[in-house]
């Protein structure tokens, strides 16, 4: 019995040992696929690179984070070119929406993708690229050609359409989506002040 | 074993005698995973090789298993070859690693893999616990792929979508819309939806096994 836990642990040590870099490497290229996806056409992607940065602990209340994460800088031919900020919305009709937004340096958006939601199929679900395209809606809004009061649904006063039957799922992504801006706004000295590769990656 | 005898044992184990539906063996990874083919595919065959790796370790030592211990030690087998078989899945198939999720180690506490394993223990010889293996675990696959067949059907209107986790991106064009772009029927696709399925096939069975 003993020779035979022995031996069953020697073999798992040694699957564990042996595909433990490739676990790694597909893990990078499942975190990497929506941020190429998000960039879509904005870039020439061969010369793109995307560096992980962490962000500062201050910044954590305005994306909706309790712990640390970590933002993408877009770097084309070595220069910072673009912004993939994470961010989770608390206020979603059924629990947190994590999402990804692409914002170029003059801060716009690029693209916005929901990675992560437990809204209601065929309502809340619409948030998501997959089942409709909603979401393209912040396709190049910026903070200066969108005044902050017209970041809400059209009933109350904003640009943006509600998905029918989820105006609280729209209106807490549209929300989230502000609040990101507005962190790349107060950071963006910071993280572009680094224009090259080699210095962000350190 | 005879071809005949080995017909019907193949069509007791994968039909008429299927753990699943007449015993509701497994039932909750059915329910949990079947709202689309891809992933209803990719749980049976990781549950089809658990059960085949591990019916040949239990055929293989069972004559030091004592009575008192077999379970817990096949159990303890069981989970060595699932996690064994987590950690390579994620090396190529990292995609439907990540949509199996938690249902993947809970192979370990299907009752259809132990039940296997404690039959190859007890007194089958070594191709015999692999053939017992491979028709359990082709009929728990079975009744994965019908289930989730006509939930992805109904649900989602379509076939075979997103079943490049699985083949990779030849599949990618594999997708098919019998009844148009449009349809869908979403309570097919919730948890609800896949106990009426199930319902129905195993009403479907019973009215078919009733007549002959």
């Amino acid at each position: 019995m003993a020779m035979f836990i022995i031996s069953a642990i020697a073999l798992l040590v040694w699957i564990n040992i042996s595909t433990e870099n490739q676990i790694e490497a597909s893990y990078k290229r499942s975190i990497q696929a929506p941020l190429l996806d998000i960039l879509g056409q904005a870039f020439e992607s061969d010369a793109i690179e995307i560096n992980p940065y962490p962000i500062p602990e201050k910044f954590w209340p305005l994306l909706g984070f309790e712990n640390q994460h970590y933002l993408n800088i877009v770097y084309q031919n070595s220069e910072a070119v673009g912004l993939i900020i994470p961010a989770t919305a608390q206020s979603g009709y059924s629990g947190e929406i994590k999402l990804i937004v692409a914002a170029s340096r003059d801060g716009q958006i690029i693209g916005v993708r929901i990675l992560k939601h437990s809204e209601t199929p065929g309502l809340g679900d619409k948030i998501d690229i997959s089942t409709d395209n909603w979401i393209l809606a912040f396709n190049g809004r910026s903070l200066s050609n969108t005044a902050e009061k017209s970041w809400t649904v059209r009933k109350d006063g904003g640009e943006f359409d509600h998905i029918t039957g989820a105006t609280i799922t729209s209106k807490s992504v549209i929300t989230q989506v502000l609040k990101a801006l507005k962190y790349f706004e107060q950071d963006k000295v910071r993280l572009f002040g680094q224009t090259t590769s080699e210095t962000a990656s350190l | 074993m005879k071809n005949s005898s080995i017909k019907t044992t193949a069509i007791e184990a994968l039909w008429r005698e299927n753990p699943s539906l007449t015993k509701l063996m497994g039932i909750c990874p059915i329910i949990a995973m079947s709202s689309s083919m891809s992933i209803a595919i990719g749980l049976g065959l990781a549950t089809l090789i658990v059960i085949i790796t591990s019916n040949i370790i239990a055929s293989a030592i069972r004559q030091q298993l004592s009575l008192a211990t077999r379970v817990p030690s096949l159990i303890f087998i069981i989970a060595t070859m699932v996690t064994a078989l987590e950690m390579l899945m994620q090396v190529s198939f990292y995609e439907l690693f990540e949509l199996l999720g938690v249902f993947l180690s809970l192979i370990v506490v299907n009752q259809i893999v132990l039940m296997s394993a404690e039959s190859s223990a007890s007194q089958k010889s070594l191709s015999n616990s692999v053939l017992d293996g491979f028709l359990t675990g082709l009929g728990f696959l079975l009744i994965l792929v019908l289930i989730s067949s006509i939930r992805e059907l109904i649900g989602n209107g379509s076939l075979f979508d997103n079943m490049e986790v699985l083949f990779g991106s030849v599949a990618k064009d594999w997708v098919i819309h019998p009844f148009g772009n449009d349809f869908q029927f979403r309570l097919i696709l919730m948890p609800p939806g896949a106990l009426l399925i199930l319902g129905a096939v195993i009403a479907a069975k019973n009215a078919f096994s009733k007549k002959t």
